[in-house]
């Protein structure tokens, strides 16, 4: 008799602690998406913040670092891209590509320029027009990560 | 030389030009314009200028996410590539609303 409500006993006590180990296992596993979100955040504020660098370069000529700038957002964009490929909507991973495919087309511009030689009234404005969108194809994407990290956090501290 | 697959993205992006459903812009390169699709494709269309002013047109299909290009097309190899860049090029520059503006523009004028 008392083995079989120590069984049973055992019995609660192991299915408590499997309940237990899935909660904490979802939250550990929760937790993890929202660093992981974390850091997408962190990733496309660099890279708008180096696209707002780009635009102070172009307006001072400054082809060669405009150069390695536009490179270094285009390595940004695309491991925000491949790091968190179901953190954004498609709209915003193809802001994203859209904003490697102009600041490409900066860097490929600005390559065509030296800081001896002068550049072209028109020349800039497309390089100017191309940042702009640039820049906002970036914080479109920003928006839904910032947005999807608040929900995530707001759902976190409601459980 | 193109594949039929490659005719037929082709045709596919010049029908998508029509109807609206891909969104091209102008870059900062001369006569260049590209769009991107399903979050990791970039496609670019281009014209050039051969040395005895012949124009030339391209089009590049890029995977973005491993940084290579997976498909590239002149206008030597499909005459499509011209219909493409031309569309291309009036979709992005808004050159159909212009006209619109313009019409809509002549008929407020008083005579």
């Amino acid at each position: 008799m008392i083995g079989t409500i120590a069984s049973l006993g055992g019995l609660c006590i192991s299915i408590w602690l499997i309940f237990i180990t899935q909660d904490a296992r979802d939250a550990a596993r929760e937790a993890r998406a929202l660093a992981r979100k974390r850091n997408l955040v962190e990733e496309l504020e660099s890279a708008l913040q180096m696209i707002q660098q780009v635009g102070n370069f172009v307006q001072q000529e400054q082809w060669f670092a405009v150069r390695l700038r536009a490179d270094e957002i285009s390595s940004t964009c695309r491991i925000a891209l491949t790091r968190w490929p179901d953190h954004l909507s498609v709209e915003n991973k193809d802001n994203v590509v859209s904003a490697i495919g102009l600041v490409g087309s900066i860097a490929k511009a600005a390559s065509e320029h030296n800081n001896d030689n002068g550049i072209t009234l028109s020349r800039k404005r497309k390089i100017n027009d191309a940042h702009v969108r640039a820049s906002d194809h970036i914080s479109s994407a920003l928006g839904e990560a910032r947005r999807s990290e608040e929900r995530d956090g707001e759902e976190e501290n409601a459980n | 030389m193109p594949t039929e697959k490659d005719h037929a993205l082709l045709q596919h992006l010049i029908d998508s030009t029509d109807t609206g459903s891909i969104k091209w812009e102008t870059t900062a390169e001369d006569y260049q314009f590209r769009t991107g699709f399903k979050g990791k494709y970039d496609v670019t269309v281009d014209k050039s200028y051969m040395p005895n002013g012949d124009e030339y047109y391209w089009m590049i299909l890029t995977d973005v996410e491993a940084d290579r290009e997976l498909v590239r097309i002149s206008y030597a190899e499909a005459n499509a590539v011209r219909e493409l860049y031309l569309k291309a090029q009036r979709a992005s520059l808004n050159v159909d609303a212009v006209i619109d503006e313009i019409i809509a523009f002549g008929n407020d004028i008083p005579f």
